[in-house]
């Protein structure tokens, strides 16, 4: 008996620890200051707070030389216009026909895809339909500032002549487009992978015949990056394999009386200008996106690069141009007071508990009210050590376990009060088969834990995380604390 | 009339209801989810929440108001509410003016527009991540009862999910909760209740069928 008793008070002593540690926490004295040890929360976009990135049409105007035609005429110096006698026109980069509703919307979901693409981990984009007004909120992290300075691009790509600036192939020919890497023992390369749709696809071919390298005697530089990309990429890849920018130029220099160019462009701004070795039949273009490198930064920083132009080209261009008005951090009202709020809210549904068990199982209920407060300080404690972030959603499910261990501990209460009266009745066994009797019941609350946890959006990533832990948490504690609680206790 | 009629009349009158609310008055969505305006002060110091709140609240009298700080150093403020007039703002850079001591100028301030969210926004990404659980869901209980006929749990599972989304929505549509992104929030509460609701539901039935069973092979043991 006098054992059972110190069974108890030495869990209930262990319930108080944890409680104390989750709520309180553990303060040092640091520089004359006292410092809580315990970790703190992580708080999603909505509670912690959000980068905001205000996006206008743009009312720039471009510049425009005509000739007495009236056709456009690209790239002619002051001296020729003057001869000639072109005309120089100013026309606004977004037409007056093109600020329509539906244009406006087009941009909205062209954004939304270039985020998901960009695995933005939660936004809000806001419209103004009539203005075309864009208000585009994210998480503050590493990637926030990549993520803004993709909302403006307008994501024109284009394939033209060097020479005629034909315009050769643009977006409407792209079926997808993707980062790859390629590893070898000398570093790692990333690749930007660009496929065509059949109509791109034959015209590509087309363009690799004609604009193909006149001279096949290459410097020697360029030897040694055809055999690194022989040994490390696909026989397709190894197709268009002179594509760098080093390499383009240099070809320029020695054949620029023999051989016909393409420029690639995006957002009118040359990315590079190459020739073909070889017709390319399939569709797929690589381009190698910086240098092979062993360096994890420049690596990332070229897969970021990649990733950019992916979500850029991938999809349709926006149909207007956008300006970045403003790309300010703002602050959750609630942060401040996010913390508090969430203990009061929990330590309100304690006492609760506590009462109503007090009052229908009295001691037995006293001590599964005191099991239910150490679980709810276990499962703070968790959730800030396993680095959960806490959005609206992580706080409702946070929430939603405490009221999943409230049904549960009034479930063993109930059944062993039932037994009351029988005196062969196994207190052991009917809390396990209440707990067991719980466990079938959750195992489909299981599966939506695991699948939310690994969903892209923070916010349900976070709903999932805490109850896959909140669940875990319930069957163990309860296992091994509840029922040790309960189970020296006389009915 | 048995209690299970009463309550799938009660259910389906509440449905009904929350249809015909939205469609007609839509959601209470709350003021920052509709379209709104903002103003955004540079006090060039730190500054309490409350006390910008003091002064919004002798200005925006009766109107709903969000106080943000801005920037990690706070020392500019971003106050939002449902519209703000000339009056108001020149008050309100008044009153800003004499708390702080800086010198802002109605003229030089602001008043934004922030357009609207549609809730639709919030809900969208949630869907395919809910219909996609649910597979698993269904899934998983068609296989552990299917005792109860595989048909009858699949369509039992799928119609009680929706139908207490529905309602959720519904009650939500009816009470007049204002809702902006908590309603993702509602939305998976009620969803997982949904599931606990139907997988009880069906472990009770598979226990009675069991326990039925049970009887009846011990019965035929007595015959014998």
């Amino acid at each position: 008996m006098k054992k059972n008793k110190l069974k108890i008070i030495t869990i209930i002593l262990l319930i108080v620890l944890v409680t104390m540690v989750g709520v309180i926490g553990i303060y040092t004295k640091e520089k004359g200051q006292m410092i809580n040890k315990v970790k703190d929360y992580e708080y999603g976009m909505n509670v912690q707070g959000k980068r905001v990135a205000t996006l206008e049409l743009s009312t720039e105007e471009l510049e425009v030389v005509k000739d007495s035609k009236g056709n456009v005429v690209e790239g002619a110096t002051d001296e020729e216009i003057k001869k000639n006698g072109y005309k120089t026109e100013k026309t606004p980069v977004n037409s007056q026909d093109s600020l329509t509703s539906e244009n406006y919307s087009v941009t909205k979901e062209i954004l939304e895809k270039r985020l998901n693409q960009l695995n933005a981990s939660n936004y809000e984009i806001k419209l103004d339909e009539k203005t075309g007004k864009i208000m585009v909120e994210l998480p503050e992290d590493d990637n926030t500032d990549n993520l803004v300075s993709n909302l403006t691009t307008v994501g024109k790509f284009e394939i033209i002549d060097t020479d005629t600036k034909e315009v050769l192939l643009n977006n409407n020919d792209i079926k997808t487009s993707e980062a790859l890497r390629s590893t070898t023992t000398t570093g790692t390369s990333i690749y930007l992978s660009i496929e065509f749709n059949n109509e791109g696809k034959k015209k590509l071919e087309d363009i690799t015949k004609k604009y193909v390298k006149v001279d096949q005697e290459t410097s020697e530089n360029e030897t040694t990056e055809t055999s690194e990309s022989e040994n490390t990429t696909s026989e397709n890849k190894t197709t268009e394999n002179t594509t760098t920018e080093n390499t383009a130029s240099e070809d320029t220099a020695t054949e620029e009386n023999t051989e016909k160019t393409i420029t690639m462009k995006l957002d009118d701004t040359e990315i590079m200008s190459t020739s073909f070795e070889e017709p390319i039949t399939d569709g797929k273009m690589y381009l190698t996106v910086g240098q092979e490198t062993t360096n994890i930064d420049t690596l990332n920083e070229n897969l970021k690069q990649a990733r950019n132009m992916v979500a850029v080209i991938a999809n349709q261009n926006l149909p207007l141009t956008y300006e970045l008005n403003s790309n300010i951090y703002i602050e959750s009202p609630v942060k401040d007071i996010i913390t508090f709020g969430i203990l009061i809210a929990i330590g309100c549904i304690v006492a609760v508990t506590l009462i109503v068990f007090l009052i229908r199982y009295r001691g037995k209920g006293l001590l599964a009210g005191i099991s239910y407060i150490g679980l709810s300080a276990l499962l703070l404690l968790i959730v800030r050590y396993w680095n959960v972030e806490l959005s609206i959603e992580g706080i409702v499910s946070l929430f939603a376990m405490l009221i999943l261990n409230y049904i549960l501990t009034n479930k063993i209460l109930k059944n062993i009060k039932k037994e009351k009266d029988n005196p062969k009745a196994d207190l052991k066994h009917i809390i396990n088969m209440s707990i067991k009797d719980f466990t079938l019941k959750v195992i489909p609350l299981f599966i939506i834990a695991i699948v939310f946890a690994f969903m892209q959006w923070s916010s349900t990533s976070s709903f999932g995380m805490v109850m896959f832990w909140g669940l875990t948490l319930i069957e163990l504690y309860n296992l091994l604390i509840t029922k040790n609680l309960l189970k020296y206790k006389k009915m | 009339m048995n209690k299970n009629k009463t309550i799938t009349i009660v259910v389906a009158l509440i449905i009904i209801l929350g249809i015909i609310i939205t469609l007609t008055s839509g959601f209470n969505v709350n003021f920052m989810t509709k379209k709104h305006e903002q103003i955004l002060l540079n006090l060039e110091k730190q500054f309490n929440v409350s006390d910008i709140r003091d002064i919004t609240n002798e200005i925006f009298n009766g109107q709903e108001v969000q106080i943000e700080p801005v920037e990690v150093i706070e020392e500019q403020v971003m106050i939002s509410t449902n519209k703000i007039t000339d009056e108001q703002k020149n008050n309100l850079v008044k009153k800003i003016n004499e708390k702080y001591g800086t010198e802002l100028k109605a003229e030089e301030v602001k008043a934004e527009s922030v357009p609207k969210t549609k809730l639709r926004d919030y809900i969208i990404p949630h869907i395919w991540e809910m219909i996609f659980a649910t597979i698993l869901v269904v899934v998983y209980e068609c296989i552990k009862y299917k005792k109860l006929k595989v048909l009858k749990t699949l369509v039992q599972t799928i119609l009680g999910i929706v139908i207490v989304q529905l309602l959720t929505f519904s009650i939500v549509a009816i009470t007049r909760i204002p809702v902006g992104n908590n309603i993702v929030s509602i939305m998976f509460v009620a969803y997982i209740v949904s599931v606990f609701g139907l997988t009880t539901m069906f472990e009770n039935k598979l226990q009675k069928l069991k326990l039925e069973e049970g009887k009846k092979k011990k019965n035929a043991i007595e015959v014998k």
